[in-house]
């Protein structure tokens, strides 16, 4: 069981917040696809050994490309590897880059997953965000995508925005339940490095909601989506049950993953390596007939560990059998810890078995570093 | 200028040791008369080295292999200020003078920094004259000046030099003032040069030998002879610099050290050029070198006396000492696990530095770890950096204090190295702490601030006189816990880096001061106690508190920061907990960035401290050196 990643760095604008690689020229857009389906057929023998049960086309903006480019990398997929009978495969939409009619091709090339970047329904978060899109055209995405045949739609929702009140983050939250989304992603905002926004923040020109606002929202989120039958996956993931997206999850559970395109990361035994990620780089190596290779890591026994500490936290659980298993991890026997935890009402625990609770989620990095802090392998 | 001070010393305790050269006692003078002994007095920077560097090459004593190789070390950045001479400890010299006669110099090293007072007191006891180096672009300072008294009072004869005559900003005649005003010497008593442009190097050399008497030991006497000096050689124990007062000094001699009343082996005596040279004796008026197969400098003190033990002379020179630590701090580990290693380190570092002091202690907050006592504040900061750097040890040191003289109600005596050590305010009748006499030479323009500044910590005034019209020369008393925070840092900003200062221990004093702890969360901090004077303490509180509140990260609860006096809580400050921490995205490319932030974080945790549930940054414990004014 594996996954494969096609990473597609064209936008028609980059917003201020995203650090995924991107450029705004999209005159390399077929000399980009022919390389992407070289570096198809130049990837390790070893994938095809593998069953391929998701694939994810993500971005920069993926729907900048046509039906017709998806359709060819798709063809190029199947041919080189081995896909399963009924695999996820997912393309992000932006709204404002895409024609309705596109969703039926899409469907037709084999995309039976659509995740599409509404971020807000109010034009003033939009605006901010220096997205293209309005809300009518995010509401008109959506229903287009239902209308079209999809019956696996993901929003991707982003909160704690310097335009933002609690109450605009509840209506936006409820707005989107109403389409009856089968997945739905909410992120906190994040400020990263080099970034427009990072440096407006900096400037002092763009002031972040305390953390105590972002909080509440989170809360909030968690709190309502659960009531309208959502289940909390992961941090920033929310599904229908059985609707998790099963690409991201197999990232959470070390499944092995091979990323094509520029900066895309892949992962495999241990093994963690990525691609250029500067595109001139990326198709120079191609058009050389090399695996357009950057960095690797080898992880060492203590750091896969660690990965998966933060990954099941991340889905807001720790199997403690488990990591005993798989990394002789020696535990406090006092389970000073655990007690603690449970007293400030972070985690609940049952035979060997953490969960966090919604509290738990909020402080979700503090209680990683605190269960890694206090077991080490031996 | 700290770091060269630092540096400078630090160049003496690193003393790489030659191997010894046989040469024979005919290498040695034949007559006390024509030996001179003299060392240079200057501040830092005024031109010491050079001027030392200029004598050597003058004289002969570096040859020209050596000087190509002295020549290579001033290409390395760390070597350029420092000359060669602070290599070295005392240095023989021949020198034809114009009279025709060979001479032999002995040129002696002083150590330039106030926390060595007493060792440069020793230095200049081993010479019958000094030459006074004053920078005629900044005039006379006031480690000039105490060192200069020290000279005096030694009966040292004084030659003054004014170096640098050749700089743009050259001040020569007001300098020449300075300088006839302070010694009472006749203009044409002072020397102009440069040593840079090897101005004036002769004219140094025939003072030497016509102004500096010769030395007036009886040669027949029993032996004695004064140690200004030890190091420690790893393969050779200490081994010690003396000058022979009276008396002959032989290899296979049986010596006595007075001070310890320890009986050693003269193992090999000689006298010092840029190697050793073995001359299997000393005699009356030499300057060299013994070892004496002692293991460690602790037998071989600085200020004692050397005499022969089968025919001993009847009581040592005047003036030894024991050097007493002014100042304490907690050396503790950085991580735990280093206790033992750090022990060690200390002990070997002990054995070559006889001013140190340590023993062990332990802290609610820091765990196991060291109190160590010190000259002065510079003293300390050369010891962290040699644990630091030749040690590899990874330290936290706390904030330094004095030792306090307790006196409880009871009548007993208590002295208190550690602040978390005071008896409770109950037992205590009253506290005595250390004063100092400071001297501070000033521009004029400065004397308000520095007058502020002395008021703000505590000083008591005794007078100013002046040098010149433009510079005073202005006495206090100081409590010593009232400069060993940051007193010189103030100094120097508040006079434009102008004024300088130079101070000695005074006597005990009693002051009303009390013990303020930190809570946090209510669990008492011991190793941020301080001993503070009770009309600053509500002050201080507050902005310790308030530093602590800035160093202190954000843990998942509120942190409540309190300063108290016994059970009266004098300030308050709170740290809120933190509301949210958790990342949004951990996709493909976040995965390893999130993982090496974890490994980073176990990491750091094995460096933070944790009192009760508190987690405290190492850089907490040194916050009350950080305050702002």
């Amino acid at each position: 069981m594996a996954g494969i990643y096609i990473h597609i760095p064209f936008c028609e604008r980059k917003c201020i917040y995203c650090d995924f690689y991107s450029i705004e020229d999209n005159s390399l857009q077929q000399k980009f696809v022919s390389s992407l389906i070289k570096e198809i057929e130049l990837s390790d023998a070893v994938w095809q050994n593998e069953i391929i049960e998701t694939i994810y086309f993500g971005g920069g903006t993926p729907s900048v490309l046509s039906p017709h480019k998806i359709g060819t990398i798709l063809k190029a997929i199947h041919n080189r590897f081995n896909i399963s009978a009924e695999p996820e495969v997912t393309i992000e939409i932006n709204p404002g880059t895409i024609i309705p009619h596109y969703f039926k091709e899409y469907l037709s090339s084999g995309i039976n997953r659509v995740s599409i970047g509404v971020q807000s329904f109010r034009d003033q978060d939009l605006q901010f965000l220096s997205r293209i899109h309005n809300a009518s055209e995010a509401t008109n995405t959506i229903l287009d995508a239902r209308r079209s045949g999809f019956n696996n739609i993901s929003i991707d929702l982003i909160y704690s925005l310097p335009t933002q009140t609690l109450d605009n983050w509840k209506e936006i939250i409820r707005r989107a339940v109403e389409f009856n989304p089968e997945h739905i992603s909410a992120y906190n905002l994040t400020v990263e490095n080099q970034t427009p926004l990072s440096r407006m923040v900096q400037s002092g020109s763009v002031t972040i909601p305390e953390d105590d606002l972002c909080a509440k929202m989170f809360r909030y989120a968690m709190k309502y989506l659960e009531e309208c039958g959502y289940i909390h996956y992961e941090v920033s993931n929310y599904s229908l049950p059985n609707m998790e997206s099963k690409h991201n999850s197999n990232y959470w559970m070390h499944k092995p993953y091979l990323g094509l395109g520029p900066s895309a990361h892949s992962y495999r035994n241990d093994l963690r390596w990525w691609n250029h990620r500067n595109i001139g780089d990326y198709l120079d190596n191609i058009a050389e007939g090399k695996v357009p290779l950057s960095g690797s890591e080898h992880l060492t026994p203590q750091q896969t560990m660690i990965e998966e500490v933060m990954f099941q936290l991340r889905m807001g659980k720790l199997d403690f059998n488990h990591l005993q298993n798989k990394f002789k991890i020696e535990m406090d026997p006092s389970q000073k810890l655990i007690k603690d935890l449970i007293n400030d009402n972070y985690i609940e625990y049952k035979d060997g078995i953490v969960k966090l609770t919604e509290n738990g989620f909020v402080f979700c990095d503090e209680i990683t570093k605190r269960f890694l802090n206090s077991f080490s392998i031996m | 200028m700290k770091i060269l001070e630092l540096r400078t010393i630090f160049g003496i305790f690193s003393l790489i040791n030659p191997a010894s050269i046989l040469r024979d006692c005919s290498y040695l003078p034949l007559m006390m008369e024509h030996i001179r002994n003299f060392c240079i007095i200057a501040h830092i920077d005024h031109g010491k080295s050079t001027i030392a560097d200029r004598l050597l090459e003058r004289t002969g004593t570096i040859t020209e292999r050596e000087m190509k190789f002295n020549q290579v070390l001033d290409d390395m950045e760390l070597e350029q200020e420092r000359g060669i001479t602070i290599k070295l400890h005392a240095i023989h010299m021949k020198y034809r003078a114009a009279d025709r006669n060979e001479y032999t110099l002995n040129l002696i090293d002083t150590p330039g920094h106030v926390d060595f007072s007493y060792e440069v007191s020793r230095s200049l006891e081993a010479c019958e004259g000094a030459i006074l180096v004053i920078d005629a672009s900044q005039g006379v300072e006031a480690q000039t000046i105490s060192n200069l008294y020290l000279a005096i009072e030694a009966g040292l004869e004084i030659i003054p030099v004014i170096n640098k005559i050749d700089l743009p900003g050259a001040m020569t005649e007001q300098v020449k003032h300075q300088i006839i005003d302070l010694i009472g010497c006749k203009e044409d008593d002072i020397i102009m040069a440069s040593a840079k442009m090897k101005i004036g190097v002769d004219e140094i050399l025939e003072a030497v030998v016509k102004r500096i008497p010769a030395p007036s030991g009886n040669p027949t006497a029993p032996l004695k002879a004064l140690i200004f000096d030890s190091i420690f050689d790893s393969y050779r124990g200490s081994i010690v610099y003396i000058r022979v007062v009276d008396g002959v000094l032989r290899e296979k001699d049986k010596v006595k050290f007075f001070a310890t009343n320890k009986y050693f082996d003269a193992e090999e005596v000689g006298i010092l050029e840029m190697d050793r040279l073995r001359t299997k004796e000393l005699r009356a008026g030499d300057v060299g070198y013994l070892i004496p197969g002692a293991k460690d400098v602790h037998d071989t003190k600085v200020g004692d006396t050397i005499t022969n033990a089968n025919n001993p002379a009847d009581g040592p020179l005047p003036g030894y000492k024991e050097a007493k630590p002014m100042v304490f701090a907690g050396l503790y580990p950085v991580n735990a696990d280093n206790f033992g290693e750090l022990r060690e380190s200390l002990e070997k570092l002990r054995m070559n530095d006889a001013s140190l002091i340590f023993e062990p202690e332990s802290s609610v907050a820091l765990g196991f770890g060291f109190r160590a006592g010190f000259l002065g504040l510079l003293h300390m900061e050369i010891v962290q950096e040699r644990l630091e750097r030749e040690y590899q040890q990874e330290l936290i040191t706390t904030v330094p204090n004095v030792e306090y003289r307790v006196i409880k109600l009871d009548g007993d005596v208590v002295l208190v190295d550690n602040p978390a050590f005071m008896p409770p305010i109950g037992d205590i009748d009253r506290i005595e702490e250390p004063f100092i006499r400071a001297q501070i030479i000033t521009p004029t323009e400065y004397i308000g601030n520095i007058m502020k500044l002395c008021t703000d910590r505590r000083g008591v005034y005794k007078n100013t006189t002046y040098i010149d019209p433009t510079r005073a020369d202005l006495r206090y008393e100081l409590p010593l816990s009232e400069i060993i925070f940051d007193f010189y840092d103030k100094l120097k900003s508040t006079s434009r880096g102008y004024a300088s200062l130079d101070y000695d221990f005074l006597e005990n004093r009693e002051s009303d001061l009390v013990k303020l702890d930190i809570l946090l969360n209510g669990e008492s901090v011991d190793a941020l106690s301080s001993i503070v004077h009770r009309d600053k303490a509500y002050e201080w509180g507050k902005k310790l508190c308030a530093k602590l509140r800035k160093l202190i990260p954000r843990q998942m609860f509120e942190v409540v920061i309190q300063a108290a006096i016994g059970s009266k809580v004098i300030a308050r400050d709170t740290i809120s907990a933190m509301r949210k921490n958790v990342i949004a995205k951990c996709y493909g490319g976040d995965i390893s960035r999130k993982r090496k932030l974890l490994e980073k974080q176990k990491e750091g945790k094995k460096r933070m401290k944790q009192v009760g549930r508190v987690e405290i940054p190492q850089e907490a414990f040194l916050a009350v050196l950080a305050m702002e004014e």
